[in-house]
């Protein structure tokens, strides 16, 4: 990756504030359900209610409808703007072609990635400071280590998601030449994949991009085997982006 | 404008699509947890009989009409060799087809979208008549009203129901192709803005629990509001097949005319004083 790549994918305000809006928009649809807890009180709350909560609302509609646009946000755009301001030409005297390209579609794997896990971070953050001191106290036996196994897998899976929709983004706005598509592109195609499987062709399950996030399927490996099949979806990506690319900075420059 | 490779185009058309997924989905899975068929156009009846699913679709063709009044760097030359009013002529005919294919897709997406577990036939299904009849159709905000069903089937309806969701797109096109035209772009989608509030906030249950009012008066007051609010008007179950005061379909097309006639003369009087302006990268 680029020095400056590097730099940009980790500045805080690029992936903090899709993280900020993604919690936001994920704890207003289950409004319903934390309002009435927190009218219970102190003490009042079941054990282990936090991180239940947390996983379930992983499972939303509303994180399954936001995650693919958010993870998009921070860097998918970022190639066309630098062709059409003409600063790629500035920065290709100083590396070469495949370079810059695989620097771009690294940055934008690693930006989509660190914006789904900050806001799944985020959002395990804001759920536990405030529901966790309410939890009634464990008995004896009783423990946390298969839901924070399972928000473990939640985190990672969303990871690996959000780096495939932020590559797909880029790969869109570089076919179509078009900045807006780097951030609608993920989510056309997100729900035209989640259209084919749920009413035309249940032979595609494996992009059923829904279930990469519920992994509800009895896949092998589980998590691990979601993650490996979406980070092969990324590398098909990555070559369909390295061609495109070379192509688009050809006609560019 | 140039719709071939045009991605903001391509965009809308595939926002449509995904948008008659998820409002026709409630229907679907109805259907398919009763192991009941539909009609063909049953869900476009009872998807586009909702106003709030008029109003999201209505606000897709914003975006595709954002650049309205669409001039580019051929403008100049047609003003050459034209008039400026049968040059906003064009635009409006242009519009108008637009708003007509968009429309079209609409009605053909819900179509493509259903066809697995559907029928052409012109008779309502066991589903329509389970929604009806059951009272689901309101829990699930699908108004598969009883009297619509009863008083026509399903080709009628359908025809009716694009009928008036074509007419208030129509209706909200020329409203925004008349402010662009008479004040700017920015005052042209404002206007949308309003317009399609106003018709989201004159909603007969909204009225009814914001005032507390008991069910005799809801009922004048949905009345009322069927015939003030465009987008009631558009709503096939807020009309009169004889069981109340409520507009009729005919009162509707003929206040949707008048209203269109108007706009379009506004808009050719408007365009006397529009200035026009090339900034030189106008289509790229």
């Amino acid at each position: 990756m680029l020095i400056y790549d590097r730099k940009q994918v980790t500045m805080v305000h690029r992936w903090l504030m899709p993280a900020v809006l993604f919690v936001f928009i994920v704890m207003a649809s289950q409004a319903d359900i934390w309002t009435e807890v927190l009218g219970k009180g102190q003490g009042k709350v079941p054990f282990g209610w936090s991180l239940t909560f947390i996983t379930d609302t992983l499972k939303s509609d509303a994180a399954l409808l936001t995650a693919p646009v958010l993870c998009a946000f921070p860097y998918a755009s970022v190639m066309i703007d630098e062709l059409r301001s003409g600063m790629v030409k500035a920065v290709l005297t100083r590396t070469d072609r495949q370079h810059y390209i695989s620097s771009k579609a690294a940055a934008c794997l690693v930006s989509g990635a660190l914006e789904e896990a900050v806001s799944v971070g985020l959002l395990s953050l804001v759920v536990c400071l405030i529901f966790m001191p309410m939890e009634t106290v464990a008995e004896a036996g009783m423990n946390q280590n298969e839901m924070v196994r399972l928000l473990i897998g939640q985190l990672c899976r969303y990871s690996c998601y959000g780096a495939l929709w932020s590559l797909v983004g880029l790969a869109i706005s570089l076919l179509t030449m078009n900045r807006m598509m780097a951030w609608v592109g993920p989510f056309i195609v997100n729900y035209l994949l989640v259209i084919v499987y749920e009413r035309y062709f249940d032979v595609f399950k494996l992009l059923y991009p829904k279930e990469w996030l519920l992994g509800e399927w009895a896949w092998p490996m589980a998590d691990a085997g979601i993650c490996i099949w979406i980070v092969l979806l990324c590398l098909v990506f990555y070559l369909i982006i390295l061609s495109v690319g070379k192509r688009v900075l050809y006609h560019t420059l | 404008m140039r719709w071939r490779g045009n991605a903001r185009i391509i965009t809308v058309f595939l926002l449509d699509f995904i948008l008659c997924y998820l409002l026709t989905d409630k229907a679907v899975q109805f259907a398919a947890s009763h192991e009941t068929t539909m009609q063909i156009f049953e869900a476009f009846i009872w998807t586009f009989g909702d106003s709030n699913a008029i109003l999201l679709t209505s606000l897709l063709l914003m975006i595709l009409f954002a650049d309205m009044p669409f001039i580019t760097t051929a403008t100049p030359f047609y003003l050459l060799r034209t008039t400026r009013r049968l040059w906003v002529m064009g635009q409006m005919v242009y519009t108008a087809i637009a708003t007509m294919v968009f429309m079209m897709f609409t009605l053909l997406a819900t179509v493509l979208l259903t066809m697995q577990n559907a029928f052409s036939g012109n008779r309502w299904s066991r589903t329509a008549a389970a929604l009806a009849y059951s009272g689901e159709g309101k829990n699930l905000n699908l108004p598969s009203a009883v009297k619509a069903i009863e008083m026509s089937r399903p080709w009628q309806s359908m025809m009716a129901v694009f009928g008036l969701v074509l007419l208030y797109a129509l209706v909200m096109v020329f409203v925004m192709l008349f402010f662009n035209i008479w004040k700017s772009q920015t005052m042209g989608i404002a206007a949308v803005v309003i317009f399609s509030g106003y018709g989201a906030l004159l909603n007969p249950a909204n009225i009814q629990k914001v005032f507390n009012l008991p069910d005799q008066l809801a009922y004048k007051a949905r009345v009322w509001v069927g015939w003030l609010s465009p987008l009631n008007h558009a709503t096939y179950y807020m009309h009169n097949f004889g069981y109340d005061k409520l507009p009729t379909l005919k009162q509707t097309a003929l206040l949707g005319i008048l209203l269109l006639i108007l706009l379009l003369s506004g808009t050719v009087l408007a365009m006397r004083q529009y200035a026009f302006s090339f900034g030189g990268t106008e289509g790229k």
